[in-house]
């Protein structure tokens, strides 16, 4: 075989430098990826009322029917990138997008975009649980209330379907219409859950959904995730490097608003191409 | 070399992960030691050295024991990731590879205390001999291409087994020949063809060590592919 022959796939070195020259800023996954592209982030920058460029640049895209992670020490970003797509932002006077993100090709950052049908098809859980104070069925049937009319028997349906999903059907069927504010820790969180994906949304965003609570509440919460995963696209920010290496099938790793390294988690979490992302996961940073 | 390693945020685990890497520095030592202990009680017929190769082994599956509980803990409380996760599992593959190379040491020093006589004919040993020396050289390359995290190295490990390969078959020839020209040779190039067959065995480890080393530092399985790649790379520079 001769020198140049390629017969082999060229990488871009055979043996990671010590210091990658740039971090790369376009994070196109292969065309071979089982699932279609739902949600396309395109040279998103953020900036604060104040100024502060909180983003500078972000390009990724999420995965219909999977799960991505970001992780990233505090304030790199994460969770502003998950305010921005759904536009919670929106709700802060003097904060800016610059940039596209195309949720099923339309650009949810025109102006011209319905919020209130946005919000519909995207929908966030906090980390801290957030149950309305009222009660249970009426914590899911509020959420159905404001887009659709539905029938006393089709929301009784639609609520149970609700909370079987988030796996909390058995614990609550017998107490329905006690506050929702009586539930532990994670039963409210599980009930935030079902209240989002009662609204039936394509996109799920999970803010540190499971931080708050205990390892078993934990464990719940995850093999919720993986359960909602077959249905919608589901994007989670957290601290916990094992939770995104249990959950998700990508993982983006953000650092002072930019996006580092982002690719399957199994690479990320045993060879990760980036010094930045290395040290971060393997707890050098800082 | 790839990423340059800055210290943990946590200290104890940078001091546990050195630890891993001296135990496993000290195997491969003692292994080493023990595969040229056996081939010179092998040559000299020395029986006593033979024996002390046997009692010696204990220490080594002790090392081996101690290197898997090591590495089991460090998983379980720490949780490694990346090249800290990489280096507490391949630990564990090379730590397995010293300790199947170490029986070897101890087969050929059972087989030693099985040769009835005063000396072996130096011509029968010569090949035997020389393939030791070779599979030493393998066995201390793969060693220090896995504790300075050199996969460059690792490859070069890796190709030179065809060597070995070839001279095993050379030497099986060659024993079979004396046995041909006299049977009363048989008994001795019979022991000592089983011999070979042992350190044959221990360069197949050396290659498993080299290619853990690879992995470790790159974080991709040597496959011919990748190993092509790095031999391209090489050439270029």
């Amino acid at each position: 075989m001769t020198m140049d022959t390629p017969t082999v796939p060229t990488h871009a070195t055979a043996v990671p430098p010590t210091v990658p020259a740039i971090a790369a800023t376009n994070f196109a996954l292969p065309n071979t990826e089982p699932h279609p592209v739902k949600v396309q982030v395109r040279d998103v920058h953020f900036y604060y009322a104040n100024g502060f460029e909180a983003l500078k640049g972000i390009n990724l895209e999420l995965r219909d029917k999977t799960v991505t992670a970001f992780i990233g020490p505090s304030g790199c970003g994460k969770s502003t990138l998950l305010r921005i797509l759904n536009r919670i932002y929106d709700l802060y006077p003097g904060q800016k997008v610059t940039g596209e993100v195309m949720l099923d090709g339309r650009n949810i950052l025109s102006k011209s975009e319905d919020l209130n049908l946005l919000r519909s098809k995207v929908g966030m859980v906090f980390q801290k649980p957030t149950p309305f104070p009222m009660s249970i069925y009426d914590n899911i049937a509020f959420g159905i209330r404001l887009y659709e009319r539905v029938g006393k028997s089709d929301m009784d349906g639609r609520v149970e379907a609700a909370l079987r999903k988030a796996a909390l059907w058995t614990e609550v069927k017998d107490k329905l219409h006690q506050s929702g504010l009586g539930l532990s820790g994670g039963q409210q969180q599980r009930l935030c859950i079902a209240r989002a994906v009662a609204v039936r949304p394509e996109v799920l965003l999970l803010d540190e959904p499971a931080s708050a609570l205990d390892p078993i509440s934990t464990a719940k919460i995850e093999e919720l995730i993986e359960e909602l995963s077959a249905e919608f696209c589901i994007a989670i920010v957290t601290h916990n490097m094992q939770q995104a290496a249990r959950t998700s099938e990508y993982t983006a790793f953000m650092y002072l608003g930019e996006l580092i390294e982002f690719g399957r988690t199994d690479g990320i979490f045993t060879a990760p191409t980036q010094k930045r992302t290395h040290d971060y996961i393997t707890g050098r940073f800082g | 070399m790839a990423l340059s390693l800055n210290e943990h945020t946590v200290q104890s685990y940078d001091e546990e992960l050195t630890a891993l890497a001296s135990q496993i520095a000290e195997m491969g030592g003692t292994v080493e030691a023990a595969v040229a202990d056996a081939t010179r009680a092998l040559l000299k017929l020395d029986h006593a050295a033979a024996r002390e190769v046997i009692a010696q082994d204990k220490r080594v599956d002790e090392m081996h024991r101690q290197i898997d509980d090591m590495a089991v803990s460090m998983i379980a409380r720490r949780q490694p990731m990346a090249q800290d996760l990489r280096a507490i599992i391949t630990a564990i593959h090379v730590a397995g590879d010293l300790e199947r190379v170490g029986d070897m040491a101890k087969t050929i020093a059972r087989r030693t205390l099985q040769i009835e006589g005063l000396s072996l004919t130096p011509k029968f040993y010569n090949g035997v001999k020389h393939m030791a020396d070779l599979i030493l050289r393998q066995l201390k390359a793969a060693l220090d291409a896995y504790s300075a995290r050199n996969a460059a190295a690792a490859v070069e490990v890796c190709n030179a087994d065809d060597e070995i390969d070839a001279l095993y078959t050379s030497l099986f020839r060659e024993l079979l020949t004396y046995m041909m020209e006299d049977p009363r040779n048989i008994t001795q190039c019979t022991h000592l063809l089983f011999c070979s067959k042992s350190l044959e065995r221990v360069g197949d480890h050396a290659t498993n060590i080299a290619e853990a080393a690879f992995y470790l530092e790159t974080g991709r399985q040597m496959s011919s592919a990748t190993a092509e790649e790095l031999h391209r790379m090489q050439i270029k520079e």
